[in-house]
């Protein structure tokens, strides 16, 4: 019996918990907009970068420098690199974050979503999550070495490309499809 | 209260069950006694009906919170099904297992079920972004909090009286009523405040989340491949 007091002492603990957090108020709720123009802007993506982090971390480099320079100048290249490689990973996560962002606008603001598309969504962020923390751990602890990032670069390259010009077409088409509906919606008619 | 009985008639009506329930049960107890059968059948009819109510009542208030948001609400709609499904199934299946405490354990489970269902629509609430009116919180917040604490007070009483723990009794009730009085008296306080009017968001024609979402999901997958195949190149590393 004494068991089931602990186990449902965690429950409760926990159940206050995540109703404490769901509703503290976070910035956007707070501020209560979809803001889908901001999801059109015309940068470029991060993972576009991709060449320009393969050229960084290019081993031919590397083995100039510990051929030529001192052992210090190349640990010293080494660090800034993983450094470079870790502000990359972060700037591919604000990359997927704005996709999510776009994403939970549009299904907020649409009269009827699918529960397949956004439980695949929601498994999807779960995984870049879990992938997320275990490259940037490998690549800050220096377990993963940074030349293996060479392998991607073509992948990566071509991915940019569509990531490019796909962001800005699905932030333009929305904000258009928002601007729409709210000149329907003062002139009386029902999209629903 | 009065100005919010229009815009929240189930809840007020909720309201009005409970202070009903509190005078019924006041004058079952001095007229029958404090442990008399017929006073326990008519405390757990009384209760029925209460509960009814409340599920009622937060059903209505999350629906004020999101009827601007159709694609939401049927979303959460499902979600509520699923967890009350899910853990009415764990409450039926554990009151068989003690016949005793069937009713004390299928309150537990009601409990259970609500606060666990209440809290997903709130993380669902705030995965999207909807903005919430601070007195809906608290209505919600005080559903929930009150929840939790009869799951707790059912299962400390279910050990105490097994432990042959004195004052059993009083112990759940005393902190079954001072939670119920400590959500009473917030949302007291907090419905002396206005709901603030919310602009209607302007829809999406339904056409714009079908066509759109497969191509988000879609750039979403190809940034996970990313990552896949970096963590996968190590993995496979001699």
């Amino acid at each position: 019996m004494t068991a089931a007091l602990v186990i449902f002492s965690v429950t409760v603990a926990l159940l206050l918990l995540l109703l404490a957090w769901a509703l503290r108020t976070s910035g956007t709720v707070a501020r209560g907009n979809f803001d889908l123009a901001d999801l059109e802007e015309t940068d470029r993506r991060h993972v576009t970068y991709f060449a320009l982090i393969r050229q960084a971390m290019s081993p031919a480099d590397m083995e100039f420098l510990l051929r030529r320079g001192s052992r210090e100048i190349a640990l010293r290249v080494r660090r800034e690199r993983r450094r470079v490689a870790l502000m990359y990973l972060a700037q591919l996560r604000e990359d997927f974050q704005r996709l999510i962002r776009l994403a939970r606008a549009v299904a907020a603001l649409s009269p009827a979503v699918g529960s397949r598309q956004e439980l695949e969504r929601l498994w999807l962020s779960l995984e870049f999550s879990w992938r997320y923390q275990m490259i940037h751990a490998g690549l800050y602890y220096g377990l993963i070495p940074i030349p293996e990032l060479n392998a991607l670069s073509h992948m990566v390259s071509q991915l940019a490309v569509q990531m490019e010009t796909s962001m800005k077409e699905l932030g333009e088409r929305a904000a258009a499809a928002v601007q729409i509906a709210s000149s329907l919606d003062r002139n009386g008619v029902d999209l629903a | 209260m009065k100005r919010h009985f229009r815009s929240l008639p189930i809840f007020t009506t909720y309201i009005a069950i409970n202070l009903c329930q509190a005078f019924f049960l006041a004058a079952v107890y001095s007229h029958f006694g404090f442990t008399s059968p017929v006073t326990r059948q008519l405390y757990w009819l009384s209760e029925a009906m209460a509960l009814t109510a409340q599920a009622l009542a937060a059903t209505e208030v999350l629906h004020r919170v999101l009827w601007h948001y159709a694609g939401i609400w049927a979303l959460a709609w499902r979600l509520i099904a699923i967890a009350a499904v899910v853990v009415i199934a764990y409450a039926l299946a554990s009151a068989q297992q003690t016949p005793g405490w069937r009713l004390l354990i299928a309150n537990r489970g009601y409990h259970l079920t609500f606060a666990a269902a209440l809290i997903s629509c709130l993380l669902l609430i705030r995965f999207y972004s909807i903005p919430v009116d601070p007195v809906y919180k608290m209505l919600l917040g005080g559903f929930c909090v009150f929840s939790c604490a009869v799951v707790g007070a059912n299962t400390l009483l279910q050990t105490l009286f097994l432990g042959h723990f004195p004052n059993f009794a009083e112990i759940w009730n005393y902190l079954e009523m001072v939670v119920f009085i400590g959500v009473q008296i917030a949302w007291a306080i907090t419905l002396r405040h206005r709901v603030r009017i919310a602009d209607r968001p302007a829809l999406l024609p339904s056409s714009t989340y079908g066509r759109m979402t497969p191509e988000v999901n879609s750039r979403l997958r190809a940034l996970n491949d990313v990552l896949s195949k970096i963590l996968r190149a190590q993995v496979l590393r001699p």
